[in-house]
């Protein structure tokens, strides 16, 4: 079934559709919110305000539809207002300054933990836009122009920003505190003794070469 | 910037671009560029190992794992979510969306339109006001001149309605103020009989005329029976209210002059009246009513 005959399945209210777009979206979809916002139980909200979204809206949009695209435009906009507010809301004390999320450090492989943790921590200082197109190619596997469509703006424009992204993903990497929660230490602390039976651990200082050295 | 294989360097975005394998319009180049340019190979080199920690992103959405909520469930819940709206959602569709009537030239012009047909009314409203109060005057007092001193003519209904008390002398007057009434109107009817009723007794101020100095108050009387007394009254007000008299002789042509003094400017003069009291019935002048400060000019100082 083409794009277009799911589009008019949709707006045609047909169940068996929507809950065939669910079962394929669901799961990469909150995970990219997840890795987004850097919290489960708000990426699982997200996800399904994103749904519903999808599903009141579906009959306003017109007939060349790049329907995934358009599903992570709305999935992206939830996670940065999101991402908006909270920051205002540590800006204003409103709410405290909270480490990565431990769920995010714990899915995958032990040996990895601290990178993931480090990769979390150095997206979540990043500019919201620029941590989600590095998440939407590095995470999703979205091409330039399929992220230029889900953000609204040229490839050309993705290009840079991607290159932006990573320049400013490899200062903060570097930079990053290894460690804000005692389930991370305890992670670190696991995931180093790994390192030291011979498991493959990408340190900092391995990882980012230092500019001088260029 | 040159390259040592004599192209331009490729920019950092563009060397990301082709390291993850995105469509560019110049790969071939850049390809070509990084066989012979060792910088870029560094750049390249570099980029490769920066980026590599973000590949642990695409690992980790494998590992990551959610409720396994059925996608039927999901969708009832969507359905039920859409139908609920919050009441401010709703208030703002319904305000967005509520029907308006087009604006028609009608509409634009209602409003000066109203407005002046407001002032048109408000203006209709004083016109009318102000012509009722100036033509609907108040009636007149019974008994009282209100034409002032000037008007020398005897005020028939007033006195008919001055008479203290209900008396033949009514009966008689009023018979007499209806044969009057004829003859002015020349109606045959009511000129067969004259008589010397036919001329009302009257009074009036002479004060312009005969008025001195010592006597600035003259009250003139006429169509009396001659020589008869008259006592004219003086209805005053001096602290309290009060009647002075004074009797007078009617000489032969049924006159009288009555020579007043004012004490003083601080007596208010009400009116005065004349009473035939020698004929019967007795009979009345008419009431001839003045300004309280007859004869005083505006002063109060005392006179005689």
């Amino acid at each position: 079934m083409t794009d277009e005959q799911v589009v008019e399945r949709l707006r045609a209210r047909d169940a068996q559709t929507f809950c065939a777009l669910i079962e394929r979206l669901q799961h990469p979809l909150t995970g990219y919110l997840h890795r987004l916002v850097g919290d489960r139980e708000v990426a699982l909200d997200l996800a399904q305000d994103t749904f519903l979204q999808v599903y009141k809206e579906i009959g306003k949009t017109s007939g060349d539809l790049s329907l995934d695209a358009w599903i992570y435009r709305i999935a992206t906009n939830y996670g940065l207002r999101y991402l908006n507010r909270k920051r205002l809301k540590q800006f204003i004390r409103l709410e405290s300054q909270e480490g990565i999320n431990e769920s995010l450090a714990t899915a995958g492989p032990e040996e990895q933990a601290e990178t993931r943790i480090l990769v979390h921590q150095a997206l979540d200082r990043m500019n919201p836009k620029d941590a989600a197109v590095l998440q939407l190619h590095f995470g999703n596997g979205f091409n330039y122009e399929e992220i230029g469509q889900i953000l609204k703006v040229s490839s050309e424009a993705v290009r840079k920003r991607a290159a932006r992204g990573v320049d400013k993903f490899r200062a903060l990497y570097g930079q990053a505190p290894a460690v804000e929660t005692p389930a991370a230490e305890a992670q670190l602390i696991a995931s180093q003794e790994s390192a030291r039976l011979g498991a493959q651990f990408i340190a900092p200082g391995e990882v980012v070469p230092k500019r001088d050295g260029r | 910037m040159q390259g040592g294989s004599g192209g331009e360097h490729p920019e950092n975005s563009s060397l990301l671009a082709f390291l993850r394998g995105q469509q560019l319009e110049d790969s071939e180049r850049i390809r070509l560029h990084l066989v012979h340019c060792k910088q870029c190979q560094q750049s390249f080199a570099n980029l490769s190992h920066e980026s590599k920690p973000l590949d642990i992103l695409s690992q980790m959405s494998r590992y990551q794992r959610y409720p396994e909520l059925s996608p039927a469930l999901i969708l009832r819940q969507i359905q039920r979510g859409a139908q609920k709206q919050s009441i401010w959602s709703s208030l703002a569709w319904r305000t967005v969306n509520r029907p308006r009537p087009k604006k028609s030239a009608v509409r634009l012009v209602s409003l000066p339109v109203a407005f002046g047909v407001g002032l048109l009314c408000m203006t209709v409203i004083i016109v009318l006001a102000y012509t009722f109060a100036h033509f609907v005057s108040v009636p007149p007092l019974p008994g009282v001149l209100t034409s002032g001193m000037s008007d020398n003519q005897p005020n028939q209904a007033s006195v008919a309605q001055h008479q203290p008390t209900p008396s033949p002398t009514q009966v008689v007057m009023a018979t007499e103020t209806t044969t009057a009434t004829s003859t002015v109107t020349g109606s045959p009817a009511s000129t067969g009989t004259p008589s010397k009723s036919h001329h009302r007794p009257s009074i009036s101020d002479c004060s312009a005329k005969l008025g001195s100095a010592q006597y600035p108050l003259v009250i003139c009387g006429s169509n009396f029976n001659p020589g008869d007394t008259v006592t004219v009254k003086e209805y005053v007000f001096w602290n309290k209210f009060e009647t002075n008299d004074t009797s007078v002789t009617v000489d032969a042509n049924g006159k009288f002059t009555d020579y007043l003094k004012i004490i003083s400017c601080k007596i208010i003069y009400l009116a005065f009246i004349a009473e035939d009291t020698v004929s019967n019935p007795v009979v009345d002048s008419n009431t001839l009513v003045e300004n309280p400060m007859w004869g005083c000019s505006g002063s109060n100082h005392l006179y005689g």
